[in-house]
């Protein structure tokens, strides 16, 4: 093996293992379990949940397209190992020039993270998601007017129970869409989410 | 030959001081690769399984269709290893490429897979270039129904920038595959239906403009249906086997090397065949196989007119018996093979006759100590061709275990199935097409040696190191030299072709092997190999530069619980030198403003790292994986002129529905 090629392979291990993000959210998640993480089996619980999301950062892509106002919605299970979930996020975006098309994109992820017990019931939760970003443009025609693409985002948040199962979440997360001129995009979103036990034909199927 | 025959007799003399007890299948050199290793790697199709190869290295254009040097035993010009389904030869190669992905098999059917990379008698042929068998899973009493969905996504979209001074050219799906198989099973037979659905795009950049030449359509998708049925039964004491199959490619981009670009064509596979075992005494079984394979290259309308006009029928045929006794097994074995080519071209010769007869002997001479020596002679016009290999498996004590192998093959020149062999006896397609091509020397049959010793040990339950020295002699080969030049017309490449008869030159590897488990539920492998020419004239050096000198791996699989994997892998290739493509060094193509191709006749080193995730639901019935290809997003690819592999992501979801 040549010298040099040797060094970009440890040079592309280092970029990983340094990258600001990823060593963030690798040693949030890998801190210890909370003792509500502990005390939970995977499948126990499912945590359903509505988030408002606005888009909060400027870039090139924000010169063609203004943001609007979007939704996120999704279901949490305990997994075997921090938590995961399942949902989408809905977001339009607006074209600023003649010729440019409005459309929407739908975020169809899963999620994978923990969460901490922080002070008097606030729970901080942290996820690292990956999925598909279906974006539905308003020109086009036919196959034409859809397009496919990987995404991937981290996200970290707060959560505080405010009536028996119900919670208020806030959380912030950053997106990446694997396009060739890639996207990159900051949201913050609130919303609400509902806990309950998880049906056992349910808990039998996921297990 | 002489000096030959005396290293051969040194490790027969090597193993009769000692004498073996392990199962055969430890003392003939063999990789077996698994259902449980299948399901946890990131393998979307049947052709997948040449990654999860450490020793064999692997190389393709387009992603679909691959080559491959197996183990040391030739480079990617002469595709010869053999494929094999339920002990029937399945042939699905033309003009030197084996596409491996037109098996009519479905990767969740696969119980394991045999990947011989040393020369050895194995179900009736030779493996003198390798040979890949798959075993398939035998459906179980009852009905049971299997489906399979795979959905690919290679990045690199253009997404709402398409709009923009940003656009570039949309990034085709690279899998949209299903499958789906049926299996009734009674107490002495079975029968399984299933039907195969691969599409794949031929749109990276770097092939985009040619292919698009040829065509007056949009190049887009190539489309294969493998509809296959296979019955088994159990008679006369032993177990039978009926499996046909009609593999069809519609719009499959065929690779022509001589020609440097893609022909697209319709291919049909179909292929029908029996097999089994019967006792004939207490102490001696009988073993036959017979299959009929047809291989049709169809006209696909294309502005190059060009039609290959090609349609090749293969009989293969074989019966042995195979007698076991205190410490001894016997085998002896007599084949035949047929090939004919139907085409509109007039043929001196169109078809040739290949009967064979070998034999396998296995000494167990004590608990520690085992030796397997078998032997083919081919005969085929009135020529004669003379195989034969010996290994030698010495336990030495509880940790440590050598294994030598010896080899020694002459190979006609039929049974390459070769253009050149066509050409030659009429088979005028390439100058119809203006492609001019010379031999210089006689192609006779070849020779080649090999040698390899493998040293493992056995560190602890949990540990194991596997090491080997190999070396390969190689003479009367037959190999291609091109000047490729790149033609901005139609982005594609041209050259003639000179073939050389007579080439000797002669190969040393080594391999080793880690293998440790933490855990149970936590396990990793290591590999690296290493090849390298060490004689030989430029022509011979030219062809094996393509061949990384380095390859490693590193994979870890993590399970910590039955029903969720995490399978990652890095791996690793060194720079390639492919000097037919010298002249193209440099050459841009401009796909659209924002992206080009540029052309190179040496690959760059890569390390790709790959991860995926599974999770079974419903007590296995429903799998769902999470597979990502090149996670690192690294600019790679294979050939001088192939395309280049994204950050990809696959979707996987399979269902299992039993009675």
């Amino acid at each position: 093996m040549e010298r040099k090629e040797i060094l970009i392979v440890v040079k592309k291990f280092l970029l990983i293992s340094i990258s600001p993000p990823l060593t963030v959210i690798t040693v949030l998640l890998l801190m210890v379990d909370s003792p509500r993480a502990q005390n939970m089996e995977a499948f126990d619980s499912l945590e359903i949940g509505v988030h408002y999301v606005v888009n909060t950062n400027q870039n090139v892509f924000h010169d063609f397209w203004a943001p609007g106002q979007g939704i996120d919605a999704f279901i949490e299970t305990p997994f075997y190992y921090g938590s995961v979930q399942a949902g989408f996020q809905v977001f339009p975006f607006y074209g600023q020039e003649t010729g440019v098309s409005d459309f929407q994109i739908i975020f169809v992820y899963l999620k994978w993270g923990k969460r901490w017990s922080l002070l008097n019931k606030l729970d901080w939760f942290n996820h690292i998601s990956m999925g598909s970003n279906i974006m539905i443009f308003e020109k086009g025609w036919g196959y034409n007017r859809y397009e496919n693409e990987l995404g991937m985002s981290l996200d970290s948040g707060v959560s505080y129970p405010v009536y028996r199962n119900i919670a208020i979440n806030f959380s912030g997360s950053y997106n990446i869409i694997f396009t060739h001129k890639q996207i990159k995009l900051a949201f913050l979103s609130v919303g609400m989410s509902y806990s309950l036990s998880t049906p056992g034909w349910l808990k039998v199927f996921l297990e | 030959m002489k000096p030959v025959l005396l290293l051969m007799l040194v490790g027969l003399g090597l193993t009769s001081r000692v004498g073996g007890s392990n199962p055969a299948d430890t003392l003939l050199e063999r990789r077996v690769i698994t259902a449980k290793m299948i399901r946890h790697a990131g393998l979307t199709r049947v052709g997948d399984l040449l990654l999860l190869i450490d020793d064999w290295n692997i190389n393709t254009t387009d992603g679909f269709t691959w080559k491959a040097s197996p183990n040391g035993l030739s480079a990617f010009q002469r595709q010869n290893w053999v494929v094999m389904l339920d002990g029937q030869r399945i042939d699905t190669k033309v003009f030197d490429v084996i596409n491996l992905n037109m098996a009519p098999v479905a990767l969740y059917q696969i119980d394991y897979v045999e990947v011989i990379g040393l020369p050895q008698v194995h179900a009736g042929e030779f493996a003198d270039r390798g040979l890949i068998h798959i075993r398939t899973i035998k459906p179980k009493p009852g009905i049971s129904i299997m489906g399979d969905l795979v959905l690919g996504n290679e990045t690199g979209d253009s997404g709402p920038y398409r709009f923009t001074e940003f656009a570039t050219p949309n990034v085709d799906r690279i899998a949209n595959d299903g499958y789906l198989t049926v299996d009734v099973g009674a107490r002495s037979w079975y029968a399984r239906a299933c039907l195969l659905v691969q599409q794949h795009p031929f749109t990276d950049p770097a092939m985009y403009g040619r292919i698009s030449k040829t065509l007056t359509i949009y190049p887009g998708l190539h489309r294969s249906i493998i509809p296959c049925l296979r019955i088994g039964a159990e008679a006369l004491g032993g177990t039978h086997q009926f499996l046909t199959s009609y593999p069809y490619s519609s719009k499959y981009f065929l690779f022509l090397k001589p020609i440097g670009r893609e022909i697209p064509v319709n291919n049909y596979l179909p292929h029908v065949g029996i097999n089994g075992s019967f006792p004939a005494s207490e102490k001696v079984d009988i073993s036959y196989r017979l299959s009929y394979a047809v291989n049709e290259l169809d006209r696909f309308p294309n502005t190059l007119d060009f039609d290959f006009d090609w349609e090749s029928h293969y009989l293969n045929a074989n019966i042995e018996s195979n007698s076991n006794s205190a410490g001894f097994n016997t085998r002896f074995g007599i084949g035949y093979e047929q090939r004919t080519l139907n085409t509109g071209y007039a043929l001196s010769e169109a078809s040739y006759d290949i009967g064979k007869i070998y034999g396998e002997f296995t000494h167990r001479f004590t608990d520690s100590i085992q030796q397997n020596t078998s032997g083919m002679i081919l005969f085929s016009g009135g020529r004669t061709a003379f195989k034969a290999a010996t290994s030698n498996y010495w336990k030495m004590n509880d940790q440590h275990i050598l294994r030598t192998s010896l080899s020694f093959s002459q190979r006609l020149i039929e049974e390459d199935n070769s253009l050149w062999y066509w050409s030659e006896r009429g088979y005028d397609m390439l100058r119809v097409n203006d492609v001019d091509y010379t031999i210089f020397g006689n192609i006779n049959k070849s020779q080649q040696f090999t040698g390899d010793l493998t040293w493992k040990t056995t560190v602890n339950d949990n540990f194991t190191i596997e090491t080997t020295g190999s070396y390969r002699l190689f003479s009367d080969l037959y190999l291609e030299r091109q000047s490729f030049q790149f033609n901005p017309q139609d982005y594609s490449f041209y050259s003639p072709i000179q073939i050389y008869g007579g080439k000797k030159g002669q190969v040393i590897g080594g391999k080793i092997a880690l293998n440790h488990r933490f855990i149970p539920q936590l396990s990793h492998q290591l590999s690296y190999s290493y090849w390298t020419e060490i004689a030989g004239d430029d022509v011979f050096k030219d062809v094996w530069a393509s061949i990384p000198k380095h390859k490693a791996s590193y994979r870890l699989t993590c399970t910590p619980v039955e029903s969720f994997a995490i399978w990652a892998m890095v791996s690793y290739r060194s720079a390639t030198s492919w000097s037919d493509y010298l002249n193209v060094d440099g050459q841009i193509y401009e796909v659209a403003p924002q992206v080009t191709a540029t052309y190179a006749s040496t690959v760059k080193g890569v390390a790709i790292f790959d991860l995926q995730i599974q999770k079974w639901f419903w007590h296995g019935r429903l799998i769902g994986d999470l597979l990502f290809r090149n996670v690192w997003n690294q600019d790679y690819r294979y050939h001088p002129i192939g395309a280049s592999f994204d950050l990809s992501m696959f979707i996987k979801i399979k269902v299992l529905l039993n009675s």
